[in-house]
């Protein structure tokens, strides 16, 4: 491999990371306070493609529509949490399965939902015109859009980890991620908190449908091959682990990247390969939390 | 439920599953039942509901009855999914009671239902399914098919590709069975007609990001590259394929890389692209300008495509068939030798079947992306498309 092909691969590995980061994100934040495994992250994710498509239809702006998709998904994934995780939580509070049952449901559901309005047809999110066209450093070509999409991965992750980190809010969350009884007797209200952070999980997913939407095609069944892989991250990562999730995703682009160019018959295996080392030596994935107490 | 109930819920369901049997009976003016199983959920979606558009125009086109027969049609999803299109083709068969079964696109669900119909001895109908071995040695007397074999839609590629485009071919296809059979016809011609192979990749099904891709392809500097992706795959690569400015290798793949589902989210990024198919919308025949008009009156909104165009000739062999047999839908040998000798006046061009397999005898055309409008038009056109003898016994 010449170095202009070395240097390809890795930018090409970061920008296949970048896209996972924008929805390992999400699906790791809620998991780390509630503990749940969100199915429904790809059905949000799928709908926030749609919103913006829609906007984009009705409107014309890409920006409008970059704007309206997380929105309208806060909204949907606050509801859904208020009305229909929180009961169901409540009602069985040591039950992993059926929160992840439920949310599995959610994303067959909003599939079909999406089928009725939008058709079950491919159809593409135009860029705006902006952020047409390359730039080619040292005879690398890279899409202005792609670095679009970097850029957006690496300004929510700076985003959230002030908001974690450095905020009221984020206090609380840090609290009741590590000990949610505590946190509620020390007057937190998780309920509420709860409420808010999936909320924001889902508005991530909106960010990333609109922005991974432009990149490839809008269909009923687009959050699947995404989330999958996100999964995949959050497993390598640490289940829960915010430093875990960019980390798998770096990783994984890498690794697939590089797998393409130099075994390229092996690239599906070695994802794989990789994620079974890691959990062979740190079960819990790289930045796993010690088991909690329940 | 108390003993009572249940023996009047059996004694009603006993009555019920009975009542086809019955209505059999009853003689001519009893409905031709037929089996519709096609992907109408899940990722083969779209194409499912093209081909279903494609047989209902045919079956508004031929009439609501045969003989004054009423056709009944029983509809199925499969969902692309071979066992669950297993078990729905017996509840066809055996619940339905259907002669006749249109079935499906997925090559996975046609290869897993093909024993279970060939033993039942129904007419099995495959309007897009592509397996090859439905020519060869899975070939059944009970199957025809109305697309083209995987060996039609990649095979002449690599003649056509090696006389027209480069001596040198990259290949990148989905790690998939129909990936990987048609990449291996398309380099058995091209490297038979003297080309090389200059790299090959098969990302996964699914794949959003090709940007990998890309500078393996560059590094081997091959003229063209022969290219089979489905649905949201062909979509993603033909986008990211022209912002990576990869445009000075030229791309060449069965129809569903471009097909008229994808193109209008493909858009500019398509044009230049070549294809092969069986059918092109902008073929200018008077039996596909008739064709185009009149399924764009019957579907507003939609587009003649290969898909609805092969549900279209499925449906005139179906009703040409069955009135050949002045309606008696159980004399299968007359319904096969009626299909046996059609020859079909297609949108696509003159249509007859092979004797010999029951794969489709037709003109393939090249066909290359233009702007405006955005659309396929026909370059070359390869006359009499045959599948090779792969050792069929039809029986």
């Amino acid at each position: 491999m010449s170095l202009t092909s070395i240097v390809t691969q890795m930018l090409m590995g970061l920008t296949v990371g970048a896209n996972l980061i924008l929805l390992a994100t999400g699906l790791t934040l809620v998991f780390g306070l509630m503990e749940i495994i969100n199915f429904a992250h790809s059905a949000l994710f799928m709908l926030g493609a749609y919103v913006g498509y829609t906007t984009y239809r009705l409107s014309g702006s890409f920006w409008l529509a970059l704007l309206m998709a997380p929105i309208a998904m806060a909204l949907l994934g606050g509801v859904l949490e208020r009305f229909l995780l929180r009961p169901l939580r409540e009602k069985y509070p040591t039950s992993h399965l059926l929160p992840l049952l439920l949310t599995f449901g959610l994303t067959l559901f909003f599939e079909g939902v999406a089928k009725m309005i939008w058709s079950a047809d491919i159809v593409s999110l135009p860029k705006p015109a902006v952020l047409g066209g390359v730039i080619t450093p040292a005879g690398v070509t890279l899409p202005i859009y792609w670095i679009f999409a970097l850029v957006t991965a690496g300004v929510l992750v700076c985003g959230l980890w002030l908001l974690v980190e450095r905020t009221a809010l984020g206090l609380k969350i840090r609290a009741a991620t590590q000990d949610p009884t505590m946190a509620a007797i020390l007057g937190v209200d998780v309920k509420r908190l709860n409420t808010a952070v999936f909320a924001l999980g889902s508005a991530l997913a909106g960010v990333a449908g609109v922005v991974l939407g432009a990149l490839t095609s809008l269909y009923p069944q687009m959050g699947l091959t995404f989330v999958i892989d996100a999964f995949i991250v959050i497993v390598i990562g640490g289940l829960g682990s915010f430093k875990g999730a960019i980390l798998g995703s770096l990783l994984l682009g890498q690794v697939q990247s590089f797998g393409v160019a130099l075994l390229p018959e092996f690239t599906n295996p070695l994802v794989f390969l990789v994620m079974a080392v890691i959990l062979i030596f740190r079960p819990s994935g790289i930045f796993g939390a010690v088991q909690r107490r329940s | 439920m108390n003993r009572r109930r249940f023996l009047k819920t059996t004694a009603t369901l006993a009555a019920t599953a009975a009542l086809p049997a019955f209505v059999r009976e009853v003689g001519a003016s009893t409905p031709i039942r037929v089996g519709i199983m096609l992907p109408l959920s899940k990722v083969m979606t779209a194409l499912g509901d093209s081909t279903l558009s494609g047989l209902m125009f045919g079956h508004k086109q031929f009439g609501a009855e045969i003989d004054g027969r009423p056709i009944e049609f029983f509809r199925e999803d499969d969902a692309s999914d071979p066992s669950l299109g297993l078990s729905k083709v017996r509840k066809l068969v055996e619940k339905d009671n259907v002669d006749i079964v249109i079935a499906t696109v997925s090559s996975g669900v046609a290869a897993a239902i093909r024993n279970y119909l060939h033993d039942s001895k129904r007419l099995w109908l495959n309007p897009i399914a592509t397996n090859d071995t439905l020519a060869e040695k899975e070939c059944s007397k009970y199957h025809f098919r109305f697309s083209a074999s995987g060996w039609q839609i990649a095979a002449p590629l690599g003649t056509w590709g090696k006389a027209k485009l480069g001596d040198r071919a990259y290949v990148l296809a989905s790690n998939y069975a129909y990936g990987q059979q048609t990449s291996a016809h398309f380099k058995k011609t091209f490297t038979a007609a003297g080309g090389t192979i200059a790299g090959e990749a098969f990302p996964p099904l699914g794949t959003n990001n090709f940007a990998p891709y890309f500078q393996p392809m560059r590094d081997a500097k091959p003229p063209f590259a022969f290219v089979n992706l489905v649905g949201s795959d062909a979509v993603a690569f033909v986008k990211q394929y022209a912002e990576f400015g990869m445009q000075t290798i030229k791309v060449i793949g069965p129809v569903n890389l471009i097909d008229e589902t994808l193109l209008p989210a493909q858009g500019e990024a398509a044009v230049g692209i070549y294809s092969i198919s069986y059918y092109t919308p902008s073929y200018d025949i008077p039996r596909n300008r008739w064709y185009s008009k009149a399924y764009k009156e019957f579907a507003p909104g939609k587009e003649p495509d290969h898909f609805n165009a092969a549900g279209f000739d499925l449906m005139q062999a179906l009703y040409g068939a069955v009135k050949s047999t002045r309606g008696d839908v159980s004399n299968k040998e007359k319904l096969i030798q009626w299909i046996e000798s059609a020859k079909l006046d297609s949108p696509r061009g003159p249509l007859r079947f092979d004797p010999k397999n029951h794969n489709p005898i037709q003109d393939q055309h090249i066909r290359i992306v233009e702007a405006k409008p955005l659309r396929s038009v026909v370059v070359d056109t390869l006359k009499d498309s045959t599948h090779p003898d792969g050792g069929c016994k039809l029986a």
